[in-house]
């Protein structure tokens, strides 16, 4: 029976049993499920089908392949750490919310047609907003109230584009959907639509901003989660059905650099780890589009990795909050004397996204940098290195600086629990792992080129992978890079020329709907009031006019409403009698 | 702070070691690169240092936009909330 499961059922079924469990067997469970279904996949032959019909049109629930099994894997991998990471927490709603968040997502990377795929997307959408919602305050329900309306707005669009290519096409089915030109603008509507929809959640550029508004508010735990799943199963959507759109690297490289600025300046690390994703995904994004098989397996191992090192600084991060109280770079320092080993897992993270040598993040952003270098890009090349000097900045120091070292702010608590220190280590282990020893990593990558261009290869064949990360020249350039970033932070940290951390927030796309339209709208309200009253006082005034010619006719003094006297009447009368026989006699 | 929960990063020579250390390795590294064989894509990449002067240049603009960009988009913490 458990064989005839989809990937991703045995957690979206085993959190129905959560509230029935309490304390550590709680705890135990939510750890025991991803290790359940993880064993539960890799138990799967790749040729299992499930059949479904949906109005006898035939489903395919479940497809394994290469491309779906590396994102599997990696989502069960957070999944685990995450919910390690979780286990001190008492709080069913968000075991709940975070297992079915994830299951659902490694659900949607096993979707074999666009229906199973749309059904698993709204389950993330609607699963997920629980992890913001249960910090249980005011800002957070508001923050979760956006990110639902957006997120599930992504789904009625994906849904949309479905109905509309289904129309088009017949087929349900989820393939290559851009035409072998790569040109988004000879797409038809219903694959335009599902286009903005997958853009919506790996946060396109002005599309993004539900990810740095929504996620800081998550609670602790909940937003380890949330940095693992919905945009890596939207890059994994476009990785299977956008791949070499060309329109793609453009969209992804400014991905890339538009983060990095306002992540300077943002005083929440949460927050600015939230922009560092939005630059991490474009980095991915840019490789969907170059579309060759290097830089596609690029995109797929760079996911891998990042999944990892992010969910490590989130729950560095994290841990921060957990035990200092806040996140706020202006209220903290100095932490690496209460939380030594948070600080090293946390410096481990920030090497990595850095893509210093021997960590996860060289690996796998060096197959995307040289697919660009290849295709011979020099404009996307030069920008992803400026990105690359952007990541050092934000995530590489500024993250680790301002939290651990920096001015001691005096603040003295406990290292962070056992669980989470746990949870830390062994992601922090498998950071340094893949960045030692890629080659399993390599050996997993889904690209191949073949006969017809770019294919998926199947799970049977090996991965044709040849390429090497470690050659001096790569090393070398790579140290310069990073090495002469953090020698310029050093400069302006020490002639006071970087800027200091402050207490502030600062405006993204979200000011568009939190505060401009509905600005907007309240101007438009005026306005409109303003334009009702002139026709409201027009036809008023209308209204009096007639008002006034009825009463001065008909009103006490109006010259119908008289009281004519007898005599007067009689008088008329007899000029009438005699007009009427003036006139006999005449005619 | 009392003096015993003092660490060697809280004395300011010890920073400047870890500094002077930082600059010397970057000293190094330039001329490093031309003791292994390397197969560059762009011409640019064949200018001695290039990636340390771009990662030193992009690093100093990156800070100095963000700085510019404060003054256009910083607001009070409280500012969605009046």
């Amino acid at each position: 029976m458990i064989a005839s499961l989809p990937p991703g059922a045995i957690l979206l079924l085993g959190s129905v049993l959560i509230p029935l469990l309490r304390g550590r067997w709680q705890a135990a469970w939510i750890v025991l499920l991803p290790a359940l279904s993880l064993a539960h996949l890799v138990s799967l032959p790749s040729d299992t089908t499930i059949p479904l019909t949906l109005f006898d049109y035939p489903l395919a629930p479940v497809r394994i392949d290469s491309l779906s099994l590396v994102f599997g894997y990696v989502f069960h991998l957070a999944a685990f750490v995450s919910a390690l990471y979780a286990f001190h927490l008492r709080d069913s709603t968000q075991h709940v919310a975070a297992l079915l968040y994830a299951g659902s997502a490694i659900g949607a990377v096993f979707a074999g047609d666009l229906m199973t795929l749309f059904v698993y997307w709204e389950i993330t959408a609607v699963s997920s907003v629980f992890l913001i919602w249960s910090s249980r305050t005011a800002s957070s329900y508001h923050a979760g109230m956006r990110y639902l309306i957006i997120q599930v707005g992504s789904g009625v669009l994906l849904l949309s584009g479905v109905l509309l290519h289904f129309s088009e096409t017949n087929s349900l089915a989820f393939e290559r959907l851009i035409g072998s030109d790569g040109q988004l603008l000879n797409a038809s509507p219903g694959v335009l639509l599902i286009f903005l929809a997958f853009g919506i959640k790996c946060a396109f550029p002005l599309l993004h901003n539900w990810l740095q508004d929504g996620y800081p508010q998550a609670t602790v735990t909940g937003t380890v989660f949330l940095s693992a799943f919905t945009t890596k199963l939207a890059v994994y959507a476009l990785a299977r059905g956008f791949a070499g759109t060309e329109v793609l690297i453009w969209i992804g490289l400014a991905m890339t650099l538009f983060p990095i600025f306002f992540a300077v300046i943002e005083n929440d690390l949460r927050r600015v780890l939230a922009y560092s994703l939005n630059n991490q995904l474009g980095f991915m994004v840019v490789g969907i589009g170059i579309g060759t098989a290097l830089s596609l397996n690029g995109t797929v191992a760079h996911a891998f990795a990042h999944i990892l090192y992010k969910g490590l600084l989130f729950m560095s991060m994290g841990a921060v909050l957990y035990r200092a109280g806040t996140i706020k770079a202006s209220e903290l320092g100095g932490l690496y004397k209460s939380m030594p080993y948070t600080t090293v897992f946390c410096m481990i993270g920030a090497a990595s996204i850095s893509a210093f040598p021997l960590f996860s993040g060289f690996v796998s952003k060096s197959l995307i940098l040289s697919a660009v270098a290849e295709q011979h890009q020099l404009v996307v090349w030069l920008g992803l290195l400026v990105a690359s000097a952007g990541v050092m900045e934000h995530s590489g120091i500024k993250i680790p600086y301002f939290a651990f070292f920096a001015h001691d702010a005096g603040i003295r608590c406990k290292e962070a629990p056992w669980n989470m220190l746990l949870a830390m280590g062994i992601t922090a282990a498998l950071c340094v792992l893949i960045g030692c020893f890629y080659l399993p990593l390599y050996d997993l990558l889904p690209f191949v080129t073949g006969d017809a261009g770019v294919q998926i290869r199947s799970v049977s064949s090996e991965s044709t992978i040849t390429f090497k990360p470690y050659t001096g020249d790569h090393v070398i350039a790579q140290f310069q890079l990073l090495l002469f970033a953090t020698m310029a932070f050093a400069v302006l940290v020490r002639t006071g020329i970087y800027p200091p951390e402050k207490r502030a927030i600062n405006l993204d796309t979200d000011w568009t709907y939190r505060r401009g339209l509905p600005a907007v709208i309240a101007i438009g309200r005026q306005r409109g009031s303003r334009g009702q009253q002139t026709i409201r006082g027009q036809l008023q005034a209308l209204a009096q006019q007639l008002l006034s010619a009825v009463r001065s006719l008909h009103g006490p003094a109006g010259v119908l409403a008289r009281t004519w006297s007898m005599g007067a009447m009689l008088t008329w009368s007899a000029v009438l009698l005699a007009a009427y026989l003036l006139l006999y006699y005449l005619s | 702070m009392s003096p015993d929960n003092r660490k060697p990063l809280d004395d300011p020579a010890n920073v400047n070691r870890l500094v002077y250390c930082l600059y010397a390795l970057c000293g190094l590294l330039i001329p490093a690169h031309f003791f292994v064989s390397r197969k560059p894509h762009f011409p640019i990449e064949k200018v001695p240092g290039f990636y340390g002067i771009f990662g030193f240049g992009v690093f100093v603009v990156i800070v100095l936009a963000g700085k510019l960009l404060r003054k256009a988009i910083m607001r009070e913490e409280d500012y969605y909330d009046r």
